[in-house]
C-alpha cells in the first residue's frame, strides 16, 4: 500500500478528514481558545491514508497543545441513524460504481473508533469522562465507547490483585458519586434559579445580565459582611455589652441615623480601644485597620481578576464590528420562550438587517454641511451635559457649607427639626441623580448616532461623570471642611451623612421606579401611543448598582445599619410595589465609600440588593418590553465590571487611604483616639514588637520595605519593564494571527485544487498510467501551470457536480479509491 | 444518597451521568418531563431498555421549544432517524448539548448542524436563505435576502470556497462571546 502524506495536514483538520457528505459528520475543530481543556485535536500522523506533499515553508505547525489534551487519530463521528438507515444514500449500487463496498467504509469507521478508545483508555477517569461528554456523537455511540473504555480499563487492571482493584474502583466510584451529589446540592441552593430562567425567557440575555450582575454583587457583599462582622463588630459587641447609651430612641433615627445610634456599633464612633478587665485583650485599633485593609485588598484582587478574565474573553478575541454574519447566525437567543418576545425579536432582527443593508447601499459621503451640523450638535450636547453636572456640583457644595454653618450655630443638638433638616442634602443629591440622567437620555435622542453601541457608551460616560463629580464634591467637603469644623466626632458625622445618603437613595429608587417606568408605560399606552412601552434601561440600572456599591466601600466604617436596615426593610416593604428605576446607582458608590466609617454596611447592601431583585423583577414584568437592540451583552458586562473597578473602587480606595494616612482622628471618640494619624497605630505596634527579638524580621520588613519610598520606586520600575515586554509579545502575536489567517485561505485553495486533481485521476482510471505519476511528488507540487487551470480546479472544488455519485467528490471516498487503485497496481507489478 | 428510584438501573444512571452534563437529579427530572409528554407511551420502568420513540409533534409542543423557529431542525439533528422522533437518549442528549455546561466546541458543532438544512456538512447559500427566512418571518424581499446571504459569506468564509465549513463557523463563534449564553435552552 502506498502511503501518501499530507503536508501540514491542515486542510484535513477539522474537516473531519475522510467523510462522505452524507454519512459522516465532521470533527469539531480543535481550537486553542477552547474553554475546556479537552480539545479534539486532529493528528494527521496517525491516519492510515495520507497524501504526500513537499512541505511548503509556509506550512505552519499547530501550536503545542497543553499537556493532557486528547490527541486523536483520524476521527469520524457517525451521524445519528447512519447505521440504521444504511451508510449512504444510493446504497451499495452507488458504492460499487467506485469500486468500494459498504464493509470497507464500515471497517474504516470501526478502526477509527478503536483509535479513539485507545486514546481514552490512557487518560485518568475524570478526564476520560470529560472527553466522552464532549464528543459530538449520539448517546448510543457515546455509551458504546464508554463501555469499551471501561472494559479495557478493567481488563488492564485484571493483572493486579483483584481485591485491591475492586476496592479502588469502588472508592473512586463512590467519590465521584459524592462529588456529583455535592454539585447537585449546590445547584439546589442556587439563588433565584427559576426567576432568572423566566426573565431570560421573556426578555433575553442582555436584560438577564443586569440581574446576574446584581446577584454577583450580592454574593460579593455577603462575603465582605461576614469578614467585617466577624473581626470588628463581634469583639466590640462583646466588649461593650452592659453599657447603655444615654440618649432616648426616637423613630427619626431610622432615617437620619443620628441620635441613639451615634453611640452604638453602627458608626466608627461607637468603637473604643478599651480592653476588658479579664485577660481577653483585643487590640481594636489594629483589628479595625487590618480588617478594612484586608477587605479592600480582597475586593481589589477579585475585581482585577474578573475584569481581566472578562476582558480577555469578550474583547480581545471578539471582532468589534457587528456584522451580518454574527447577527444572523450567532445572535438568536434560543432561551426565549415567550411567543410575543420571539415575535418582537424577529421584528427587531429584520429591522436591524434592513438598516445595515441600507447603510451598505448608501454611500458614506455626507455633505460637509451635514457633518458640520452633526458635529455642532454633538458639541452642544456635551457642553450642556457638562454644564448640568457642574451646576449640580456647585449647588450641592453650597448646601454642604450651609449645613455646616447650621451645625455651628445650633444650640440644641437634639432638636427634631434640625435633625430632619439634615435630610435636605441627601434629598437634593438623590433628586439630581434621578432627574439629570433623564435629561441626558432626552439629549441623546436629539443627537443622531450612527452606531447604537456608541450611543450607549456615551450615555454611560455622561452618567458616570455626573455621579463621580457629585461624589467627589461630597468627599472634598467631608475631608476638608468637616474634619476641622465639626465639634464632635467627625467620623461619625461623615458616617451619618453617608448613611442618610444611602437611605434616601433607596427610597428614591423605590419611588423613582414608579415614576420612571410605571408612568411612562401609562403615558406610552394611553396618552401618547407613539412612545410605546418603555424598554428596560440596562445601562442606567447597572450604573446605579455600581454607584451604590461605591458608597458602601467608603461608608462601611460606620456600622450604620444592621438593625436599622432590618427595620427599614419591614418599613420599606409596604411601600414597595413597582420598581425599576435607574436609582440604585448611587447606592453602590455610597456603599463602597462607607466601609471605613460604617463596617456593617455590607449587610445593608445585601438586604437592599435582595429586595431590589424582586422589585426590579416585578416592574420588569409589568412595565417593560424587551430591548430593541440585541446588544453585545458579554461586552457590556466587561464594561460594567471595569466601571466598578476604575472610578468606583479606585476612587473609594484613594479616599480611604487619604483618610487613614493624613487625617487626624477625632479626640473624643473611636478606637483611634489620641493618635496623630490612623496609620500611627501600626507604627506604634511595630515599635512594640521591636522589643521582641523573634519578630525582628517583621520589624525589618516594615522599616525597610513598607516605609521606604525607594523600594516602591524600584518595584514600579520593574513592573513597567515587564509591561513593556508583554506588550511586545502581544504585538508579535497580532502579526502571527494575520499570517495564520492568510494560511487558512491558502490551505482552502490547496484543498479544492487537490480534490479536483483526484477527481480527474479517478476519471482517467480506465486508462493505465505510469507509476511515476502517482508516486512522484512533483505532480502534487503547488505549481499551477496556468491561472485558468488553478481557478478551474478551485471552482470545481467549490461546487461538486453531477455525473459522479454524490459522495464521490469527498476526500474520503477519493482517497479510498486511490488506495484501492494503488493496491491493484502493486499487484500488477 | 438515597437510591429510591426504580426507573433506571444504577448502571444506566451512571452511564447517563457520564455521557451528559446532567446530575442524577436532573436526569430524573428530565425523564419525568419526557414521560409527561406522553404518559401512556412512556413506561415508568426503563430497566429493560424499551424502545420508545416520541413523535416530533409532541417534542415540538414543549414550552421550551414551541416558539423556537428552529425547533424542527433541532429535533431532526438530535433524533436518530433524522425525522424528529426522539427516544429518551436523544432527548437527554439534546438538552445536555444545549445546557450551559456544554463547551463551546460542542455547541458550535451542533449549531452548525442545525443551520445546515440540506445536511451536506456545509452551510451554503440556500441554507443561509432558509435560516434568514425563519428568523425574519419571510418579510424581507428576495433582493435583500440575497444581499444579506452574500454579506454573511463574505464576512465569514475564510477559505474562500463560497460556503461555510465547520471551521469557518467555529472561527466566527470564537469571535462572538455571547454565543455560549444565547445557544442555551433552560430546562
Amino acid at each position: 500500500m502506498l502511503p501518501l502524506h499530507v503536508g501540514g495536514g491542515d486542510w484535513l483538520r477539522g474537516q473531519g478528514s475522510w467523510r462522505s457528505p452524507d454519512s459522516i459528520p465532521m470533527v469539531p475543530l480543535s481550537s486553542q481558545y477552547g474553554n475546556r481543556a479537552w480539545q479534539l485535536n486532529h493528528e494527521p500522523d496517525n491516519s492510515q491514508i495520507r497524501i504526500n506533499l513537499p512541505k511548503d515553508s509556509s506550512t505552519f505547525r499547530h501550536e503545542e497543545q497543553p499537556p493532557g489534551t486528547l490527541r486523536m487519530g483520524v476521527t469520524s463521528m457517525r451521524r445519528r441513524g447512519t447505521l440504521k438507515t444504511g451508510l449512504l444514500p444510493g446504497g451499495n449500487v452507488a458504492l460499487e460504481k467506485i469500486g468500494l463496498t459498504e464493509e470497507d467504509v464500515r471497517d474504516e469507521i470501526m478502526s477509527e473508533e478503536q483509535d479513539l478508545v485507545k486514546e481514552l483508555v490512557t487518560m485518568s477517569t475524570r478526564e476520560c469522562i470529560q472527553a466522552i461528554r464532549d464528543l459530538p456523537m449520539c448517546m448510543e455511540d457515546k455509551k458504546n465507547i464508554r463501555n469499551q473504555v471501561l472494559a479495557s480499563k478493567s481488563s488492564k487492571k485484571g493483572f493486579l490483585l483483584t481485591c485491591s482493584a475492586d476496592c479502588s474502583e469502588q472508592i473512586s466510584l463512590s467519590l465521584r458519586r459524592c462529588g456529583v451529589g455535592l454539585s447537585s446540592a449546590r445547584q439546589a441552593v442556587r439563588l433565584w434559579q427559576g426567576t432568572m430562567k423566566e426573565i431570560g425567557g421573556r426578555f433575553g440575555t442582555s436584560v438577564l445580565s443586569y440581574f446576574s450582575f446584581l446577584k454577583w454583587l450580592l454574593m460579593f457583599n455577603t462575603i465582605s459582611f461576614l469578614v467585617n462582622f466577624g473581626f470588628i463588630t463581634i469583639p466590640q459587641l462583646v466588649q461593650t455589652s452592659g453599657r447603655s447609651p444615654d440618649v432616648r430612641f426616637t423613630g427619626l433615627e431610622l432615617i437620619t441615623g443620628a441620635g441613639y445610634f451615634n453611640q452604638t456599633v453602627m458608626y466608627y464612633g461607637g468603637y473604643i480601644n478599651g480592653t476588658k478587665d479579664s485577660d481577653f485583650k483585643y487590640n481594636m485599633q489594629l483589628a479595625y485597620f487590618f480588617t478594612i485593609a484586608a477587605y479592600l485588598v480582597l475586593c481589589g484582587v477579585s475585581l482585577i481578576y474578573s475584569m481581566a478574565r472578562s476582558f480577555r474573553r469578550n474583547f480581545v478575541l471578539s471582532d468589534l464590528s457587528s456584522g451580518s454574519a454574527w447577527r444572523l447566525l450567532c445572535s438568536w437567543d434560543f432561551s426565549m420562550v415567550n411567543e410575543r418576545a420571539v415575535r418582537q425579536r424577529k421584528n427587531n432582527l429584520r429591522v436591524q438587517l434592513k438598516e445595515s443593508l441600507s447603510e451598505m447601499m448608501q454611500t458614506n459621503f455626507l455633505p460637509v454641511s451635514e457633518r458640520m451640523k452633526q458635529l455642532g450638535i454633538h458639541l452642544c450636547t456635551w457642553v450642556v451635559s457638562a454644564g448640568l453636572a457642574a451646576g449640580s456640583c456647585a449647588a450641592i457644595y453650597y448646601l454642604c457649607q450651609y449645613n455646616l454653618q447650621q451645625i455651628k450655630v445650633s444650640q440644641n443638638p437634639g432638636n427634631l427639626k434640625e435633625e430632619a433638616s439634615t435630610l435636605l442634602l441627601p434629598f437634593v443629591v438623590s433628586l439630581f441623580n434621578l432627574v439629570i440622567p433623564l435629561l441626558y437620555s432626552l439629549l441623546s435622542k436629539v443627537e443622531n448616532y450612527s452606531n447604537p453601541r456608541f450611543q450607549i457608551y456615551v450615555i454611560i460616560l455622561r452618567n458616570v461623570f455626573l455621579k463621580m463629580s457629585i461624589l467627589s464634591i461630597l468627599c472634598f467637603h467631608w475631608v476638608n471642611n468637616v474634619t476641622t469644623n465639626v465639634p464632635m466626632c467627625w467620623e461619625s458625622y461623615v458616617g451619618q451623612d453617608l448613611y442618610r445618603l444611602v437611605i434616601v437613595n433607596f427610597f428614591f429608587s423605590i419611588f423613582g421606579s414608579f415614576f420612571g417606568e410605571f408612568l411612562r408605560r401609562i403615558i406610552g399606552t394611553r396618552c401618547m401611543p407613539s412612545i410605546g412601552i418603555p424598554e428596560f434601561d440596562i445601562a442606567t440600572n447597572v450604573l446605579d448598582l455600581i454607584y451604590a456599591q461605591t458608597l458602601t466601600w467608603y461608608l462601611s466604617s460606620n456600622y450604620a445599619s444592621v438593625c436599622i436596615h432590618v427595620y427599614l426593610i419591614t418599613f420599606g416593604i409596604f411601600t414597595i410595589r413597582l420598581f425599576t428605576s435607574s436609582h440604585i446607582c448611587p447606592l453602590f458608590f455610597l456603599f463602597r465609600i462607607g466601609i471605613y466609617f460604617s463596617p456593617l454596611l455590607p449587610l445593608i447592601q445585601m438586604i437592599k440588593l435582595f429586595l431590589l431583585f424582586y422589585l426590579k423583577k416585578v416592574s420588569l414584568n409589568r412595565n417593560c418590553q424587551p430591548p430593541r437592540r440585541s446588544g453585545r451583552a458579554a461586552q457590556m458586562q466587561t464594561i460594567y465590571i471595569a466601571l466598578l473597578f476604575f472610578p468606583s473602587f479606585v476612587g473609594a480606595l484613594s479616599l480611604v487611604a487619604y483618610t487613614v494616612w493624613c487625617l487626624t482622628p477625632s479626640d473624643s471618640c473611636g478606637p483611634f483616639q489620641g493618635l496623630n494619624t490612623t496609620f500611627e497605630a501600626v507604627s506604634l505596634w511595630m515599635e512594640d514588637t521591636a522589643i521582641i527579638s523573634e519578630f525582628s524580621w517583621a520589624v525589618w520588613i516594615y522599616s525597610h520595605m513598607i516605609k521606604s519610598e525607594l523600594f516602591f520606586f524600584l518595584l514600579a520600575l520593574i513592573f513597567l519593564v515587564l509591561i513593556y515586554f508583554f506588550w511586545q509579545i502581544t504585538q508579535g502575536r497580532k502579526m502571527l494571527i494575520i499570517l495564520l489567517k492568510e494560511q487558512i485561505i491558502n490551505e482552502g485553495k490547496d484543498k479544492a485544487f487537490l480534490l479536483e486533481k483526484l477527481r480527474t485521476f479517478q476519471n482517467l482510471s480506465l486508462v493505465p498510467y505510469h507509476a511515476e505519476n502517482v508516486h512522484g511528488p512533483q505532480y502534487f507540487e503547488r505549481t499551477y501551470q496556468t491561472e485558468s487551470d488553478y481557478s478551474e480546479g478551485y471552482q470545481r472544488g467549490a461546487c461538486p457536480e453531477e455525473d459522479t455519485p454524490p459522495f464521490a467528490s469527498s476526500a474520503l471516498m477519493q482517497a479510498m479509491m486511490a488506495r484501492r487503485q494503488a493496491e491493484e497496481e502493486d499487484e500488477e507489478y | 444518597m438515597g437510591n429510591k428510584q426504580t426507573i433506571f438501573t444504577p448502571q444506566q444512571l451512571d452511564a447517563y451521568q457520564d455521557c451528559t452534563f446532567f446530575t442524577r437529579k436532573e436526569i430524573l427530572r428530565l425523564f419525568y418531563r419526557y414521560h409527561n409528554l406522553a404518559p401512556q407511551l412512556v413506561p415508568l420502568d426503563y430497566t429493560s431498555k424499551p424502545d420508545v420513540k416520541l413523535p416530533y409533534e409532541l417534542i415540538g409542543s414543549m414550552p421550551e421549544l414551541k416558539d423556537n423557529p428552529f425547533r424542527q431542525r433541532i429535533a431532526q439533528v438530535f433524533s436518530e432517524d433524522g425525522e424528529g422522533n426522539m427516544t429518551l437518549d436523544d432527548f437527554l442528549d439534546m438538552f445536555s448539548a444545549l445546557s450551559e455546561m456544554a463547551p463551546r466546541d460542542l455547541k458550535a458543532y451542533y449549531a452548525f448542524k442545525i443551520y445546515d438544512f440540506n445536511d451536506d456538512d456545509y452551510i451554503c447559500k440556500s441554507d443561509l436563505e432558509k435560516t434568514l427566512n425563519k428568523l425574519t418571518r419571510n418579510e424581507l424581499t428576495e433582493d435583500e435576502v440575497r444581499m444579506v446571504c452574500e454579506k454573511v459569506i463574505d464576512e465569514s468564509d475564510l477559505d474562500n470556497d463560497g460556503r461555510l465549513s465547520l471551521e469557518d463557523f467555529q472561527h466566527m463563534i470564537v469571535r462572538a462571546p455571547d454565543f455560549l449564553s444565547t445557544f442555551h435552552i433552560r430546562i
